[in-house]
């Protein structure tokens, strides 16, 4: 079973979130803030098969948690779900190593998960 | 042997040789004989000159010796006198005329000279003569020397009372004889004298020691020792002789005269013929060697100049011969400019000539052979190509008539359609124009084909107003190579006939541009006429109707007030029935106004600075109730920074609440409604999505249809009019945005909407929805 770390800082939405991937049968652990999420990554023996970022958090924003996850050379994909894409925005993420952005309003998520499925190997 | 077939070195050495050599030996000898013959001569000269001195230096030492001897006293008081001459001559004795010695200055010595028996005869003549006399020369027996007497009588009162013998210093003589200074190193002086039949030689010779007064030559024809025959005979010459050895020799010989001597003596003087022409000969020898070394050179040089002509010849000789042979490879170097390197230049050259032409046939040949081969192709391939053609002619028949087939066929097909079509060509020049596209504009084909579309028809709009070029659907299929649509304008004819029409212009596009654009027009006046009065009708009715359910509010209102009176239970629960009916009726008129006012154009869009955030939460506040009676949940997720976007916030509120309620009402109890506002690059995209019933496929395509309700939530909800959808979409893209939507049956539907940043347009209109 394949296992996704969401980061999110609307709660409502997180829950939301959790709620679909479980109902397409994926494990998910939810994170509120981008420090909490590092920590668990670097701590645990299992990696998550792919992370979902928010782009506005708490705290520090994705860029800077991107910044901070490629230090840790980390080789889990990263897929950006965020209200808010620049073509800037999404060009820096994109040379930090993100393997997708998505505009949230523009996909359900559904459609989301589907497509990050592609992206992660199977389990 | 030929001269001929000599070679070429040899040739060239013995003309060399001829030409050098001989002349040069010719001359060299003859001069050589020259200086031999003027060399003699002079040493002959030198023989006579040397020869007379020495004889007067002779005669006059006689000479002296007899005065010498004829000086000296005969007294004997005088004695002394006579010792004191005595160097010349270098003894005496006086002796009587019994022989006796009666002085002498050696007694011993004259004792035996008088006691030889062979002196007897000299002394004898001696004695007898009556005047100073020399005597012969003669040795004494013991020491062989040679003694030479002069006799002096001794006469005293005329009577001879004896003689006086001197005895001669010969030195006196031999230092003449002997003093060779002129006669090189073979010369000499010889004395002989004669004895008869012989000579004599006097004093020892310088190659016989012992031939004093004891070597003879006997006066014979034979040339050996002639000067001494012919000087002792008396006889003066000189020249070329042999002498006594046998060797030649140049001398000169005369008769040397001695007073009171019956035989002459004889002087020779002489020295050997070698030494006296050695300079010449040492002439010749050197000539010689010259002449030899010479004669090398020349021979070498001979063979090397040869050479010089022979090796370039021998060159062009095996160049010639692999000419012959075939060989063109071989280059001949010569780098001589005499006749030699001429006839190599013209022989290369003409070897070269033999190439070129033999080579030139070669290709001829060849270029032959190819231009045959290259015939024998071509004929071929010309068969090949006439076989070709005859085939294409053949398709060419069949493709014409099926063209001809095909074109009766489009034909028959343009007249049929019901739709009025032209095609333009990029010029805008009408190439195909339709019976029904004749028909619907009362135009004539012939009067339009190849003339300008526009100045045929002319395009307004609804209010009779001349369309600018960027809105003719024609214009834009051509320039933007889009195909267009647009059911809003009116075609106008020459005749100022017009009409309305649908429109799609679609363009004919070739390598990516578009090269002509076909027109598909369809007469839609009925539908206009319909449109326009349905929409007339909704409006009045609405109107009309509004009047009539605003009172039935009021009316209820008051009633369950209780302003006509108390009303029981069971009268509140039917009138509030009632109330909800004329709620929805009025919704529903509302609904209509409103879609006919934006169907007419007449709604006012004032877009003002709006934060959708703002409008999002104002409609959750506002519809907080219905979502709680049916338990549902809703997120609202946006972006904090948004900003504020030029559009009519009232119509946008309508969009927003059309759509959320519609999840709330179309979703089951307890589920999920989420709101999505995302900011990208130019425009904000909304989100809102449920977990609803969804759309069936089949009636996807209607959603945003008037009046349109899908089969699935009629079960629902009877409650909705159909028209929220299609309001909704009107105001989306009249500001400027985009709707679309996701649906699964069972699952949920995500509606999607997007708003320009920029805003949208101001409309000047004369009423907002809803009023």
């Amino acid at each position: 079973m394949n296992t996704f770390l969401v980061i999110e800082d609307e709660k409502l939405l997180l829950n939301a979130i959790q709620k679909k991937l479980e109902k397409n049968g994926i494990k998910s652990v939810g994170f509120e803030n981008g420090e909490k999420a590092l920590k668990y990554i670097n701590e645990s023996e299992e990696n998550p098969d792919v992370i979902w970022l928010d782009y506005y958090l708490n705290g520090m924003n994705g860029m800077e948690f991107m910044k901070k996850f490629n230090q840790a050379k980390h080789s889990i994909p990263v897929i950006v779900v965020s209200n808010s894409a620049s073509e800037e925005k999404v060009n820096t993420m994109h040379q930090l190593g993100i393997k997708k952005y998505f505009l949230k309003a523009e996909h359900t998520l559904d459609a989301i998960i589907n497509e990050i499925k592609k992206i992660i190997p199977n389990k | 042997m030929k001269i001929k077939n000599l070679k070429l070195g040899t040739r060239m050495s013995i003309v060399m040789i001829l030409l050098a050599i001989i002349p040069v030996l010719i001359i060299s000898i003859s001069q050589n004989n020259k200086s031999e013959a003027a060399l003699k001569k002079t040493q002959i000269e030198k023989m006579i000159t040397i020869a007379n001195n020495k004889k007067r230096e002779i005669e006059k030492t006689f000479n002296y010796i007899i005065e010498t001897a004829n000086e000296i006293p005969l007294t004997s008081n005088n004695r002394t006198q006579i010792i004191e001459k005595l160097n010349i001559l270098s003894e005496y004795a006086i002796i009587d005329n019994q022989k006796s010695i009666t002085e002498s200055s050696n007694l011993s010595y004259f004792q035996s000279l008088l006691e030889s028996p062979k002196n007897q005869t000299i002394i004898e003549k001696l004695t007898k003569k009556n005047e100073t006399t020399l005597s012969e020369t003669f040795t004494q027996d013991q020491n062989e020397e040679i003694t030479m007497l002069v006799s002096k009588p001794v006469i005293i009162n005329e009577t001879r009372q004896g003689t006086i013998l001197f005895k001669i210093n010969l030195k006196y003589i031999t230092d003449i004889i002997y003093e060779r200074s002129d006669l090189g190193t073979t010369g000499e002086i010889v004395i002989a004298h004669s004895e008869g039949d012989h000579a004599i030689f006097t004093f020892p010779l310088r190659y016989d020691h012992n031939a004093a007064l004891k070597r003879k030559i006997y006066f014979d024809d034979s040339p050996v020792a002639r000067p001494i025959k012919e000087a002792t005979q008396g006889i003066k010459d000189s020249g070329i002789a042999i002498d006594y050895r046998g060797e030649p020799i140049i001398a000169a010989w005369e008769p040397i005269t001695l007073p009171s001597s019956k035989y002459p003596w004889g002087i020779v003087a002489k020295i050997d013929l070698n030494e006296g022409i050695a300079a010449v000969t040492d002439l010749k020898k050197s000539t010689y060697t010259l002449t030899v070394t010479f004669f090398i050179i020349i021979i070498h040089a001979g063979y090397y100049f040869s050479r010089t002509i022979t090796k370039p010849l021998e060159k062009v000789k095996d160049y010639a011969n692999n000419i012959a042979l075939g060989n063109y490879d071989e280059n001949i170097n010569i780098d001589a400019h005499d006749e030699v390197g001429e006839l190599t230049s013209s022989i290369t050259h003409m070897a070269q000539t033999l190439i070129a032409q033999k080579e030139a046939v070669t290709e001829t040949q060849s270029a032959l052979k190819k231009n045959i081969s290259t015939l024998e192709e071509r004929n071929s391939s010309l068969n090949n190509v006439k076989k070709a053609m005859i085939n294409i002619l053949e398709d060419l028949e069949t493709e014409k008539a099926k063209i001809t087939a095909s074109k009766a066929k489009d034909e028959a097909l343009l007249s049929s359609i019901g739709d009025g079509m032209i095609a333009i060509e990029s010029d805008l020049t009408i190439s195909v124009i339709n019976k029904a596209a004749e028909k619907i504009l009362k135009i004539k084909k012939e009067e339009s084909i190849g003339k300008k579309l526009f100045d045929v028809i002319t395009v307004t709009d609804e209010e009779g107003k001349s369309v600018p070029d960027n809105a003719k659907p024609a214009l834009i299929a051509l320039n933007q190579n889009i195909k267009t649509s647009n059911n809003k304008l009116l075609y106008k004819n020459k005749e100022d006939y017009t009409v309305p029409v649908s429109i799609t212009a679609a363009p004919i596009i070739s390598n990516e541009k578009a090269i002509g654009v076909i027109i598909i027009f369809r007469d839609i006046t009925k539908e206009k006429n319909i449109d326009r009065m349905k929409t007339e009708f909704i409006s009045l009715a609405s109107h009309q109707l509004r009047t009539p359910l605003s009172a039935i509010k009021w009316f209820l209102e008051m009633l369950l007030n209780g302003d006509a009176g108390k009303i029981s239970d069971e009268q509140k629960e039917m009138l509030e029935n009632v109330n909800q009916s004329n709620e929805r009726m009025i919704q529903l008129v509302n609904s209509l106004l409103n879609i006919s006012r934006i169907e007419s154009g007449r709604i006012i869009i004032d877009p003002k600075p709006t934060n959708l955030n703002t409008l999002v939460s104002e409609i959750l506040t506002e519809i907080e109730g219905r979502a709680k009676e049916k338990d549902i949940h809703i997120i609202f997720s946006s972006n904090e920074n948004i900003q504020e976007i030029m559009v009519d916030p009232k119509l946008i509120y309508e969009v927003y609440k059309n759509l959320i309620t519609n999840a709330i009402k179309y979703s089951p109890e307890k589920s999920e409604i989420t709101i999505i506002i995302s900011s990208k690059e130019n425009e904000i995209i909304s989100q809102v999505s449920d977990n609803g019933y969804g759309i069936p496929e089949k009636d996807q395509h209607r959603i945003f249809q008037k009046f349109f309700r899908a089969e699935n939530i009629l079960e629902h909800d009877t409650d909705g009019n159909g028209l929220g959808l299609y309001l909704t979409k009107a105001i989306v893209e009249s500001s400027g945005g985009k709707i679309s939507f996701e649906s699964s049956v069972g699952k949920g539907t995500t509606f999607f909407f997007s708003l320009p940043k920029k805003g949208s347009k101001k409309q000047e209109g004369n009423v907002s929805l809803n009023s």
